[in-house]
């Protein structure tokens, strides 16, 4: 069951989701890191299905899962490992691959941004809180969120009406 | 599925870290203004301000209209909507992902039970 799914403001060009879920926090972070769960779960549209998934879990470590669509097309993330504290909290950086279709990591599109993920105990639940933000490094998010979230707040209205 | 272009955000986010680029930019988004009446409420020279603006204009965030020796600028639009719709597909994409982690994580919660009943 959903128990609820809260859209923070998008002000600072940062995509964050949070999400109550029940299962203890040791079993939400086993299978979101581990290549034979996310198999089963990471299936971003209906149809769609993980064809390779590999997760070196460590600090430094790669990881890359290929994703195909009904239609036959892949979709490939990839990226490295910055920080694994289990059961509570994952940094690992994001890109996808040009092509994506083959079985060893390809050539990347080059425009890394950054996913935090962390996962907080709340007794039989865990709290999912997923920071995805289009800065490749805490540091830089964080400063450019600054400037950001001031200027899309006086700009919102501008922006809406074109 | 996600497509944006890295180098221009690279230059909007780069012009949006001074602060006077950023009053400049409030400024605009009250409407149209020529170069001398934009640069009036900053302590500083003509010469500075159009410094300033050159860097908003090629970070694509202001819009130059030349009407004889008067330059106007305007607000443009495009790169924050470019951030929004960056967002809004990582937003799809990430939901859609969330929800078969949640309803995955029950089903291995009540296989988990069946097996303890069984045991006992």
């Amino acid at each position: 069951m959903i128990m609820h799914n809260e859209l923070q403001k998008p002000d600072d060009a940062t995509l964050i989701l949070t999400r109550m879920l029940k299962a203890p926090q040791e079993l939400a972070f086993e299978v979101w890191t581990s290549a034979d769960h996310i198999q089963q779960w990471m299936h971003p549209e209906p149809g769609m299905a993980v064809t390779l998934a590999i997760m070196d879990l460590r600090v430094g470590g790669k990881y890359r899962i290929q994703m195909q669509a009904p239609d036959g097309e892949f979709f490939t993330a990839v990226g490295v490992f910055k920080e694994v504290k289990a059961p509570e909290r994952l940094v690992y950086t994001w890109d996808w691959e040009k092509d994506g279709s083959g079985v060893e990591f390809g050539e990347v599109e080059g425009k890394e941004s950054l996913v935090t993920v962390e996962f907080l105990n709340r007794g039989e639940r865990t709290e999912l809180v997923l920071t995805h933000s289009r800065f490749a490094t805490v540091e830089s998010r964080d400063n450019h969120a600054k400037g950001w979230g001031k200027i899309l707040e006086s700009f919102a209205g501008s922006v809406e009406k074109e | 599925m996600v497509e944006y272009s890295s180098h221009i955000l690279d230059r909007t986010f780069g012009a949006l870290a001074d602060p006077t680029r950023r009053r400049i930019l409030a400024q605009l988004a009250e409407g149209e203004e020529c170069v001398t009446d934009l640069a009036r409420p900053h302590r500083m020279s003509l010469a500075a301000v159009s410094k300033h603006l050159i860097v908003l204009e090629k970070a694509g965030l202001v819009r130059r209209r030349r009407n004889g020796r008067v330059h106007s600028l305007a607000l443009e639009a495009k790169p924050m909507k470019e951030a929004r719709a960056w967002i809004d597909r990582y937003r799809k994409f990430w939901e859609g992902n969330l929800d078969q982690f949640e309803k995955y994580l029950e089903q291995l919660k009540t296989k988990e039970t069946k097996q303890d009943d069984h045991a006992q």
